[in-house]
């Protein structure tokens, strides 16, 4: 596999509705914390990056001992931006495609290698499953408007592979703000499960059982 | 473009051991000195204080035994190359004496800023402590990418467009953490990265 492509796990949010005063990456699902199960997709030879914030020093901690040859970038300002600033700041020591994966995101071992092997840019879709989705209006292959209120079959899930150019002209609102106005773009429907709210936990457990 | 530059605190960075603890073993007594080392790197006493009291400490060992085992002492070698083949953009940035320095400069050929020593009588005295954060006014427009992981280097990252914390030999002090924008425990990863911000 390529060199040139490294992943960066944007893990500095607050987890605001989670309300468990842990980054969503440290939370414990079926005996493992999420980053570990997320480690467990992610080939041993791709570089990984992951952005730290809220209780970063914790969170690195349990990344050096899961993967002690990734780099830990950290987002100071965390409380004022979202993914799309990690997602920039992580994109400046990253190779020159990025697979940007939400901390709060798992999905299979296979999906995420289609996208670490994508040459171009690509974005992850699901059908709307969450309380509140980020609606995703397509057109044969392509995203081409993402809306809170534009209702459609499709939501956005976080994962996507994006030059380090693009990335770092998305501003520092959510990634799905700073792609609008690079779309269309092409994207793919992929199988996987997020950690919004504490009853996401549950149908987490449910999801890794069926998946792993 | 100007090129950037990359500057490099050496004890723990460069080397893979803090150097005053080595030099301590050729003293009588040594735990002060390690005592003293150690809150120094974690910023609990401030480094010229610390600096000018280990050097008391030091004077019963002859320069150039200090200088071996400077030359001697062992280094992230991987980071050492990178350095070596990007010597034109690179400096070393080090608290530890110029007389002490300067045979390990000479034997990887390479530069860099160090506190000043001055000699009377055969007695090893400092004529100025290092003040890192002056250096990055050496380099007017430069981008300044500086690598460390100790109190010390905090000024100096205050200064730099990017400051990179290693954590090959210690964790950062608190106060690394909050001034660095990456944090990197390999060689390889941390080499990976200076290529990148070349």
């Amino acid at each position: 596999m390529s060199n040139s492509v490294s992943i960066v796990i944007n893990a500095a949010g607050v987890g605001s509705r989670l309300g468990l005063n842990i980054p969503k990456s440290l939370v414990s699902i079926l005996g493992r914390q999420l980053i570990d199960w997320q480690f467990s997709i992610i080939p041993s030879d791709i570089e990984v990056i992951v952005v730290v914030g809220f209780k970063g020093r914790e969170l690195a901690d349990m990344v050096k001992e899961l993967r002690p040859d990734a780099t830990i970038v950290i987002n100071h300002n965390y409380h004022q931006t979202n993914t799309a600033g990690s997602l920039k700041l992580g994109s400046k020591f990253g190779g020159s495609r990025l697979v940007s994966l939400a901390g709060d995101l798992l999905t299979t071992e296979a999906t995420l290698k289609n996208f670490i092997l994508s040459d171009c840019n690509l974005l992850g879709l699901t059908q709307v499953n969450s309380v509140t989705p980020v609606y995703s209006e397509v057109s044969k292959d392509n995203v081409v408007n993402f809306s809170y209120e534009v209702e459609s079959s499709f939501e956005w899930t976080g994962l996507a592979n994006l030059s380090r150019d693009l990335c770092a002209d998305l501003g520092e609102r959510h990634m799905f703000q700073g792609i609008q106005k690079f779309l269309p773009m092409k994207f793919v429907e992929i199988n996987c499960m997020e950690i919004d709210e504490i009853s996401d936990l549950q149908r987490m457990e449910k999801w890794i059982k069926e998946n792993f | 473009m100007m090129e950037p530059v990359f500057l490099f605190d050496f004890d723990g960075t460069i080397t893979k051991t803090e150097m005053l603890p080595l030099l301590a073993k050729n003293l009588t007594s040594a735990s002060e000195i390690l005592e003293l080392t150690e809150k120094t790197v974690r910023g609990l006493v401030p480094f010229e204080e610390s600096f000018l009291k280990r050097i008391e400490l030091l004077r019963e060992i002859p320069t150039p035994t200090i200088q071996k085992i400077f030359t001697e002492a062992p280094v992230n070698t991987k980071l050492l190359s990178w350095i070596k083949e990007h010597r034109e953009l690179c400096y070393v940035v080090t608290g530890q004496l110029d007389i002490w320095m300067k045979p390990w400069f000479l034997k990887h050929k390479l530069n860099g800023f160090s506190s000043e020593a001055t000699i009377e009588n055969n007695v090893v005295g400092v004529s100025k402590v290092i003040d890192k954060s002056s250096i990055a006014d050496h380099f007017p427009g430069r981008e300044i990418i500086m690598v460390g992981d100790g109190a010390n280097d905090a000024t100096l990252m205050e200064k730099a467009s990017t400051s990179i914390g290693t954590e090959i030999v210690h964790k950062v002090p608190e106060m690394i953490w909050e001034l660095a924008d990456i944090v990197i425990w390999e060689e390889d990863s941390l080499c990976r990265t200076l290529s990148r911000l070349l």
